[in-house]
Formats: structure tokens, sequence, C-alpha cells
């Protein structure tokens, strides 16, 4: 287990190194000048080219991209070109915003996800299930920015119950997560239930659930405890990847809710060409990714008595 | 006579009803078993013999099965219009299933301690530690060795005949008044189906439990059981004690089967005696006796009516137009 843990560890290096080059060539390749942004349109060529200079712009790709890398392994993620901060400080200050969103989605489609998967599954061709199968389909289909502002729409212009901008100031106040956390983890609740609903349905043909029938168990305990934990090991693998990709989906939902976090960092950021801004969140959510796949991996042994010894 | 009566099935259908069809996988089954006595459901593949024994517990999966009609009665209660409250207390306390598949009957992520004791603590009102007292217990009286290093690991840590001797001790943890084992060692190889059917006659034995005993194997049948009920296409065709089975069977399709059995007392190149012909369609069951196109004794009455459930002789029933109430037959 240690050596499997080490060597997927060894394993992440060249996937980071991968995404750092990527994102450092994609950033090259775009159209507009940085510079240009940055100072605005009425500056003279020399006061650009010293600017230039100064940021490093007029070195090679290939010196760049080394120099980058450097400041990078020490820790330095360069300064942003527009608020002239250090990268990875900005970064810090963010992501407690961003990960709470990311946990709110994930709570919220995993309970919601989970518990009407099991009872769709239990009462198979009910009405109830057809709906929810419905539903499934609906939720998986609506962009989450849509789903954003009906709620802001809903919720916060028309019943006035909850905030619909900003995240409260300093400190966690769950009330501003609460309709973004729903909106950006509606499509994966979605998700849950039909993969929650699939894989209860496969395990309640099992064997062993009318072993457990036969033993006099009420249907409760059947479901919940020896049907549930089997079905989970799947939607548990899922779980991890899902958390990640809703990191990243914050963007949207961030910029929507005006939630000050890292998504709403990264859309300002390209869009005023802050090199180092969107090298920098990149990289990190390809670290987030990386790393809850090596959990989900690590946590699988644990879900599954199976794997632990074999 | 009738007071050693443990369980008593009259006409019992269950049917399902599919896509392509309505099957009929129990089409009238009668059985009686008594207190502590052992009896063999015997009959091809798809001739009703589980579906008879997941009926009588009540956990034929609805939809798509349903008991049609018929009566369970078991110690003075009829099971299936019993509620589902009652059956949850007879299940697993008064009447214990064991399964074919040793393999998948047993939950893959918990403990087989946990699983033992589930029953014990359900049935029994015991407390986790007097549980798993009495389930260390179980799992030696069955033959595990280290019973108390054993009971916490998982199934998968356990061989094919381990895992059903583990089955059994669940089974077996409540001291239930009936055992219905369907097909216990057919997953099993050959030496581990002899130490499993010991194993379950010893335990018998010692517990005064009566055991259904499904297999397609008539020697098992002639070893373990008093008593013999022989199944086709979702009917019950014979059912009688298990000498008279041997000695004087009365069904034509009984007949077949023994003819089909290898024997060692006759010249080795002599070939097995197959039954011509193949089980009906269950979705489409014949207007007649359902074994009437393979009976080499057909009258044209076998093709027009189903046959009665009759005693012919005392304790021995047939379902047959070869014979009338009073045991004479008429070819």
């Amino acid at each position: 287990m240690i050596r499997f843990i080490i060597r997927r560890i060894f394993q992440l290096i060249p996937v980071l190194l991968g995404i750092s080059m990527l994102t450092f060539g994609m950033m090259s390749l775009v159209p507009g000048d940085p510079v240009a942004l940055m100072l605005g349109q009425h500056i003279s060529h020399q006061t650009m080219d010293s600017v230039r200079q100064e940021l490093g712009l007029d070195l090679p790709f290939l010196n760049r991209y080394l120099n980058y890398l450097w400041n990078a392994l020490h820790g330095d993620f360069g300064r942003s070109y527009i608020q002239h901060q250090e990268v990875s400080q900005m970064l810090l200050d963010k992501i407690p915003v961003t990960f709470r969103l990311a946990v709110a989605a994930s709570a919220i489609a995993i309970t919601f996800g989970v518990l009407i998967g099991v009872l769709s599954a239990v009462r198979q061709y009910s009405f109830w299930d057809t709906f929810t199968t419905f539903f499934t389909l609906i939720g998986l289909s609506l962009p989450t920015f849509w789903l954003g502002m009906v709620l802001q729409l809903v919720f916060g212009v028309i019943f006035r119950i909850l905030p619909i901008s900003g995240s409260g100031g300093e400190g966690f106040h769950l009330q501003y997560y609460i309709l973004p956390g729903f909106a950006l983890g509606f499509a994966s609740m979605a998700m849950y239930a039909g993969l929650t609903r699939s894989s209860m349905l496969e395990v309640l043909g099992e064997d062993y659930i009318r072993t457990a029938r036969a033993k006099g168990l009420s249907k409760q305990v059947v479901v919940f405890k020896h049907g549930m934990k089997n079905a989970l090991i799947p939607v548990s693998t899922h779980a991890g990847m899902d958390f990640a990709s809703l990191m990243g989906g914050t963007i949207l939902i961030e910029t929507i809710f005006s939630l000050p976090g890292i998504g709403y960092m990264l859309f300002n950021a390209i869009s005023r060409r802050d090199y180092p801004v969107v090298q920098g969140v990149t990289l990190f959510l390809a670290l987030v990714f990386v790393v809850v796949n090596l959990l989900v991996d690590i946590s699988y042994a644990f879900l599954n008595p199976q794997i632990r010894y074999d | 006579m009738d007071q050693e009566l443990l369980l008593r099935v009259k006409e019992l259908r269950t049917h399902f009803y599919t896509d392509a069809g309505v099957i009929k996988a129990a089409e009238g089954v009668n059985l009686e078993i008594r207190i502590g006595e052992t009896l063999g459901v015997v009959g091809e593949s798809g001739s009703g013999k589980s579906v008879a024994a997941m009926s009588i517990m009540r956990l034929i999966p609805m939809p798509p099965g349903k008991i049609v009609s018929g009566e369970v009665m078991f110690d003075g209660k009829d099971l299936l219009k019993a509620s589902e409250d009652d059956l949850m207390r007879i299940r697993g306390n008064d009447i214990a299933m064991i399964f074919q598949d040793p393999m998948t009957s047993l939950n893959p992520v918990l403990t087989v301690g946990e699983q033992i004791m589930e029953a014990i603590m359900l049935h029994l009102k015991a407390g986790r530690t007097e549980a798993k007292k009495k389930a260390v217990e179980m799992l030696k009286r069955v033959g595990i060795p280290e019973a108390e290093v054993r009971i916490d690991n998982y199934p998968h840590q356990f061989s094919g005949g381990m895992r059903q001797r583990v089955m059994i001790a669940m089974a077996l943890s409540c001291n239930p008044k009936l055992l219905i084992a369907d097909e216990p060692t057919t997953a099993l190889d050959v030496t581990i189906q002899a130490q499993i059917l010991d194993l379950m006659n010893d335990l018998k034995r010692e517990s005064g439990t009566a055991i259904m005993l499904i297999t397609h194997d008539l020697g098992i049948v002639a070893e373990l059981c008093q008593r013999v009920l022989v199944m086709y296409a979702g009917n019950t065709v014979e059912y009688t004690d298990v000498v008279s089975l041997f000695t004087k069977p009365m069904h034509p399709y009984t007949w077949g089967l023994l003819r089909s059995l290898p024997k060692l007392d006759v010249w080795a190149k002599q070939r097995l005696e197959p039954i011509q012909g193949h089980p009906p369609d269950l979705r489409n069951l014949p207007q007649g006796c359902n074994f009437a196109q393979r009976c080499n004794h057909k009258k044209p009455i076998c093709e027009q009516q189903k046959p009665t459930w009759l005693e012919i002789e005392p304790g021995h029933f047939v379902s047959c137009f070869l014979y009338e109430e009073e045991g004479k037959r008429h070819d």
C-alpha cells in the first residue's frame, strides 16, 4: 500500500510538468498583448518595451518557461500583471471560498442524489422512478449558468430569502453558498441519482440481498445496510472526480454570483491576459484533480475489503 | 400424524409476468413436511423446485413474480396470508434458508461474524457480545477452525466449502424448525459436497430441524431423505417415502428418472436410458398433463385434462391418470 502511494506520487511529476507546459504554451499562443491591456492604448513604444523587458516577456519562449518552472519550484508563481500581488498569495486568499463552494455543491449533490437514486431503485418503475429519471435528464441538460440566474431571480429577487452575490465579507457565511452551491451541484446531483439508481438496482438483484431477506431483516435494513455499502462503491469513486471537476466548474458560478474565489479570479485574469494568474490557477486545479484521483484510489481499498487483502 | 405436521403446501401457483409472456413456474405444488424430517425435492432444472421454496418463504421478487393461489400452512399459520411483519419474524427464525451458490450468497462488504450476528440479535433479542459468543459457537459447530479469529474475516477470505459452512451456521443460529436448502452442494466439488451433507445431517440430528432439501441428485435423496417429492414442469407429480420411491415408483416421469440413473450392478456397456423429448414451455403449457408428450403410457384423456393430485396409497401421492383413488392401475 505504502509503495503504491509513493509510486503514484512520483507519477504526478510528469503530469504536472506536462500541464504547466501546456498552459504556458497556450497562453503564449492566444492573441492579445498583456502589456497593451495593462497600460492602456496611448502609451509610447519605449514605455511598452521597457515594461515588456521588466516582465521578461521579451525573452524567447523556452527561456521564459524554464524561468517560470524554476521559480515555481521555489514556490514563486510570479506576480499578477494587474494587481501586482504574488500569485501564490492570491491563490491562498481565494482557495477557501472556492473550496467551500465545491464542498457545498458536493454535499448537496451527494446527499440528495444518493437519496433520490436509492428511492427510485427500491421503487423501480413506479411514478417516483419515472419522475426521477425525467428529472435526471433535465438536471444533466440544464446549463449551470442558466440555473444560477433562475435561482437568483426566484430566491434572491422575488422571494428575497437568500443573498445572490458576494461571500459576505471575511469568514464563512453559509447563506452565501446555498444558491451557488445548488446551482453548481444540480447536474452532479442528477448524475449521482442516476448512478446510484443503476448501481443499487444491480446490487438488489444479488444473491446476498436474498440471503439478507431470508434472515428476516426488514426492508430498510436490507436496503441501507446490505445494499447501500455495496451500491456506493462505484458512486464513491465518482465522487472524488466529481469534486475535482466541481472545483473547475466554479468559474461560471463564481462569476455569476460574484463569489471571490479562484474561479472568479481566473475569469478576470483570462479577460485581462494576466498570464501568471491564469497559469497559477490552472496548475492548482490540475493539482487538485490528480491529488483527488490518488485519494480516490486509496479510499477504494478501504471501502472494498476485497481490494485490501488481495 | 397431523400433529407432527410442520408444513403443508396445497395447490401453490407462482407465475412470473414477463414481456415474453406469463411463465407458470409453479403450477400446482403440493407437499408436506413433518417435524424433524428431511424431504428431498427432485426434478430437472426449471421444474419449479426453487420457485416453490422461495414461494414458501415469500421471497419471490414481486414484480415480475406473483403467488397466484394456494395455501402454505406452517405451524398452523397460512404464510400466504401472513403480514410482512409476521413473515419477518418467521424468516431466519422459524424457517431458514441456504442457497446454491455460497460464493455470491454472502455480502462481500460485511464480516461473516456481522452477518451471522444480525439474525441472532434480531430474533433472539441478544446483545452484541452475547450474539458474538453465539456466532463463534455456531462457527465451531459447523467445523470452522479458529472461529474466534475467522469471525472477523470477510467472505472472500473463505473457500467455497467454508462459505457454505458459514451459510449453514447463519441459517441454524436461531434454531429454525425448518431449513430450506436449495441445492446446497451443487456449486461445490464432490469431496466437499459429502462433508457439507454430513454436516447438515449431523446438525439435523442434534437440533431436530426439518429439512427441505432441493437437489437433482437422487443419490443424495436416497442417503439423507425420509420422504421425496418429484416435480415436473411446475407440478408436483409424486410424493412418497424414500423406500417406496425406489421400490415402487408410480409416476411415469419417476420411472424415467430412475431408469436414466447409472447403475453399478449392471454391466458397464449398457447405455443410460434418457427420457425422450423436452419439458414443455412454461409460458405455453399443454391443455392436458404436462408430461403427456413424453409419456410412454399416454391415454387419450392425458392430452385433454389435467390429472388430479391423489393419495393412491397411504402417504403415497401421485398425479396421473393411470391410477384411481383405490390405487388400481388402468393402463
